[in-house]
């Protein structure tokens, strides 16, 4: 909330100085790493701040992305192979006060009477799409060949949001929902 | 090195004005899209970023061009001053503009995002969105009613079979117009459904949470949306259950929202939606609208200062280089020439810059080759007057001596640098031994005569000297027009002096006239004296025996008179021949003392009854000098001495030696005086020149022979009347005098061995 706060009295015009504009630059750049999605063993449990909250009852839609990845490692160096994303947007529903969801462009949605409910149900889909490519991609005769790993993020898009909350969510951690890379090695 | 080399390149206008034009592209398109939905966000952060960048990059120009101006400035190099001065003015043309347009556009941006959410368009929207809650709601209540009459109706042919019940549920179904009629066990099983699409199989089944409110025995109804544009309203209510133990059973009726209410519906949840949206997203579009305009006008007014910069470097540049040449010629670095960048009139300044530059360098090429011919012409000047035997002045206009040769000094024993610079006039005043000889000088140049001539003899460092000087003046000038107004200039009248020591000179003339002159006494006179004086004695031999008497008597006293005059006569002309003839010996050290002593000591016999007092100083020191020439001095001074104290009552002779202080250069005094009749008034001018005496016999060439010796010492000699009565004789002679002043005129050597003993005639 104090970042909120602070962004709105930056918003002043009084306020706004160029050292500011550096200083925002910096917080972007620090605040890459925060995760508010965090694995519990091989569940997932997704926290949203209040700044989220508000803006999804406020209307804005909110789009997770669950990426499922095929790590290849040679030497040194890492990359990312078999690339699968599966987005998750979750929009509240005023006249029925329910939260729903799409997920992969499907046109019926999934209602939920509160975002613990659709948060939960979308930490468990994309935990089981990471099983289910996890099991695919150990049993491909290639990939058993090779010391890979599988890997799988889900977050929010910051990117998908509406243009003018972009920079602010850019630059602030209440909306740095992201957790992070998970591996599973080839043999779990 | 290589790192300051490509900052430098980076720095240059070019680069700068690419990225200021890149980020001013990239922060405009980041501004028009800070206003849109599209899927462009990846992008839109990337051009923050590259927009930050180019801010940073843009201060490090700024700062780097900054620090170079600096250091310039510093360093007190030629244009930085300018330079720095014309940046601050840019700058605050610059910044004050730009102040003032951000300011008001924050201020225009916030009024204006403002505007957007006026108060009626909120309540409009939130009455249209109740609007359509109550109408959701009638259309809610008539299902549920139709639904509760649905579940009266089954409850009370619940027993019968289960095709009766599920006609009975196709029924119920077609009259109200439902999509689906289902009947479900407390345990979620279905009994029967009724679909309006007879492809479907399978009921929509309701979740946990509806059972759960079943067995609270409420009602469950939810508005669905199953498209973008279509929504049905589910409702389920309990049947409370009678047979095979069944707490109850649900009946779900789904009946989708009429076309028309669906799209009203769907249109005020978007419009709510996007609204809702806006109000949220007002802090974070005033926030990144805010943040692109100062990023712009950041990039702007980096954009300008840079160029600021540049601006003032390039027009500083010209007169920069105009300075640094003027610079280069003022330390004398002419012929340099500047690069003409421009066709204005700073090209024109430069050009006639470059004009005079080789003029002048052609110019000091001219004075250098004069001046090296000057130079050239000065040194053989230099050298003449350097070999020359006679001292040289030379007296600018204002009488001031410029020019004094080596041998000016030597001659007079002056240092050159206590003569240089003084007027004639200053050098009479000044206290030394030539001080007659610069008063001549001053009273030849008054005299304003072209040319004068004059003599004098000094009593110098050397010893007596005899100088002839001759002046002249020099007029300059006289052809020499002032270029500008052709006005004839006016002759300078400068004076040169140049002066001979011709002591020597005379020394030999008058040792060449006495030297005739006893060379004709000896033919004309010494000769024909042998043959007189044989022809009296052989007339006295011959005739002495013949004549008897007073004739023998006068025969006798006639021989002996002519053979005594005939002597006489000889002693005269060898007498005279000692005095003309020059004397020549090598000077050596000489302990004046030591030789008056033996003197005296020789007389001591023959100056019986006459008292010898020797008052000698015991720090005189030795002197160059012939001891026989001076030897023969004191002889003759002695004798002179004790001839003078005939008949003296109480006849004393007295010498005295001491160094003679007061006077300039170094001397001895050796005076002999005696207490006798003293000099004659009538010889006392002429005391020393040949043949002057006091006393009948005597050749008159004592006291010349004397003065002459002494003369040869470069000395001087002169008598003094000495109260109550006496003669006191002085001898003034030089202690380094021959071998300094005369060593290498071989001609005024002493030499004793044809020094004559002259006989004291005073």
């Amino acid at each position: 909330m104090s970042i909120a706060k602070t962004i709105k009295r930056l918003s002043r015009p009084h306020c706004w100085q160029p050292g500011t504009l550096g200083l925002l630059l910096l917080l972007a750049f620090a605040n890459v790493h925060a995760q508010s999605i965090e694995y519990n063993g091989n569940e997932i449990k997704i926290a949203l701040s209040e700044d989220v909250q508000a803006a999804i009852d406020s209307g804005v839609s909110l789009t997770f992305e669950n990426e499922l990845v095929h790590s290849n490692q040679w030497a040194f160096f890492h990359w990312h192979s078999h690339e699968t994303i599966h987005s998750f947007v979750v929009t509240r529903h005023t006249l029925s006060n329910r939260y729903l969801l799409h997920q992969d462009g499907q046109v019926a949605p999934r209602i939920f009477s509160s975002t613990r409910e659709t948060m939960a149900y979308i930490a468990e889909t994309a935990t089981g799409q990471f099983s289910n490519y996890h099991q695919k991609w150990s049993t491909d005769e290639a990939s058993k060949q090779t010391q890979n790993s599988h890997k799988m993020r889900l977050r929010l898009s910051k990117t998908k949001l509406p243009g003018p909350m972009r920079l602010t969510a850019f630059i602030t951690s209440a909306w740095d929902l992201n957790s992070g890379w998970k591996s599973w090695q080839s043999d779990q | 090195m290589a790192i300051r080399s490509i900052v430098k390149k980076i720095s240059a206008p070019l680069p700068v004005i690419s990225v200021c034009t890149g980020l001013l592209f990239a922060l405009s398109y980041l501004i028009i899209r800070s206003l849109s939905d599209d899927e462009s966000g990846e992008l839109q952060f990337w051009i923050t970023v590259i927009g930050g960048l180019g801010v940073a990059i843009l201060v490090f120009f700024l700062v780097s061009n900054g620090y170079a101006l600096v250091s310039q400035y510093r360093r007190n190099e030629i244009g930085s001053r300018l330079t720095s001065k014309m940046v601050l003015i840019f700058f605050f043309l610059t910044v004050i503009p730009f102040s003032l347009i951000y300011f008001f556009s924050i201020q225009f941006l916030n009024k204006g995002v403002d505007s957007w959410f006026d108060v009626r368009i909120e309540q409009t929207v939130q009455d249209s969105l109740l609007l359509s809650q109550s109408a959701l709601e009638g259309i809610k209540e008539e299902v549920i009613t139709d639904v509760q009459k649905i579940a009266n109706n089954i409850r009370q042919n619940q027993n019968k079979p289960a095709n009766e019940l599920l006609d009975i549920l196709k029924d119920l179904r077609e009259i109200n117009e439902f999509t689906e009629l289902s009947l479900y066990t407390d345990d979620g099983r279905i009994l029967a459904f009724s679909s309006i699409d007879e492809a479907n199989i399978l009921p929509n089944t309701p979740g946990d949470e509806v059972f759960t409110e079943l067995r609270l025995n409420q009602t469950y109804t939810l508005l669905e949306p199953i498209s973008e544009t279509m929504q049905q309203f589910r409702v389920v209510t309990p049947i409370p259950g009678n047979q095979l133990g069944r707490q109850f059973y649900g009946v779900q009726a789904i009946k989708v929202l009429p076309l028309r209410y669906a799209t009203l519906a769907s249109s005020v949840e978007t419009a709510n939606n996007q609204y809702a949206q806006m109000v949220f997203a007002r802090g974070p579009l005033k926030f990144s609208l805010i943040v692109t305009l100062s990023l712009i006008s950041l990039a702007s007014l980096l954009f300008s200062m840079l160029t600021a910069v540049y601006l003032s470097r390039r027009l500083v540049a010209p007169i920069s280089n105009l300075a640094a040449g003027t610079q280069k010629i003022a330390e004398g670095d002419y012929g340099s020439h500047l690069p003409v960048t421009s066709a204005d009139e700073l090209g024109i300044l430069t050009r006639s810059f470059n004009n005079m530059s080789s003029k002048i360098s052609q110019a000091q090429q001219v004075a250098l080759a004069s001046q090296t011919e000057t130079e050239q012409q000065k040194g053989y000047l230099e050298a003449v007057l350097t070999n020359l035997s006679s001292g040289v002045f030379s007296f600018d206009e204002s009488e001031r001596l410029q020019i004094c040769n080596s041998a000016a000094c030597e001659i007079l024993g002056l240092a050159q640098e206590s003569l240089l610079q003084k007027t004639a006039a200053e050098l009479c005043h000044e206290d030394h031994h030539a001080k007659q000889f610069f008063e001549l000088i001053n009273s030849g140049l008054k005299s304003k005569q072209n040319n004068w001539q004059e003599e004098i003899t000094l009593l110098g460092t050397h010893g007596r000297q005899m100088l002839i000087i001759r002046g002249s003046v020099l007029h300059l000038n006289n052809d020499l027009f002032a270029e500008d107004s052709g006005e004839v200039l006016k002759p300078l009248e400068n004076y040169v002096v140049v002066f001979d020591d011709v002591t020597n000179l005379i020394q030999a003339q008058r040792d060449a006239a006495w030297g005739e002159v006893a060379r004709r006494l000896a033919h004309e006179i010494k000769n024909p004296l042998t043959p007189i004086q044989l022809s009296a004695e052989r007339i006295k031999l011959k005739l002495h025996d013949q004549v008897e008497g007073e004739l023998q008597e006068t025969l006798d006293r006639s021989t002996r008179t002519i053979v005594q005059q005939v002597e006489s006569m000889k002693e005269m002309v060898n007498a005279f021949s000692s005095y003309a003839q020059p004397v020549r010996a090598k000077l050596a050290d000489l302990n004046i003392n030591l030789l008056v002593r033996d003197v005296a000591e020789l007389h001591t016999s023959s100056l019986q009854g006459i008292k010898l007092v020797l008052d000698l100083s015991d720090d005189l020191p030795n002197i160059k000098a012939n001891a026989s020439a001076l030897r023969q001095v004191l002889n003759n001074l002695i004798i002179n001495a004790s001839h003078a104290l005939e008949d003296c009552e109480a006849p004393s002779i007295s010498i005295h030696t001491q160094t003679a202080a007061k006077v300039t250069g170094e001397y001895i005094d050796l005076v002999i005086k005696d207490n006798g009749s003293g000099i004659p008034d009538d010889i006392r001018e002429s005391l020393f020149d040949p043949y002057v005496s006091s006393k009948a016999k005597g050749s008159g060439l004592g006291l010349a022979i004397v003065k002459r010796i002494v003369e040869e010492h470069s000395g001087s000699v002169w008598t003094r009347q000495v109260e109550p009565q006496g003669t006191a004789m002085h001898l003034r002679l030089p202690i380094n005098a021959m071998q300094t002043y005369r060593g290498n005129r071989r001609q005024n050597s002493l030499n004793s061995n044809d020094v004559n003993g002259a006989e004291s005639d005073v």
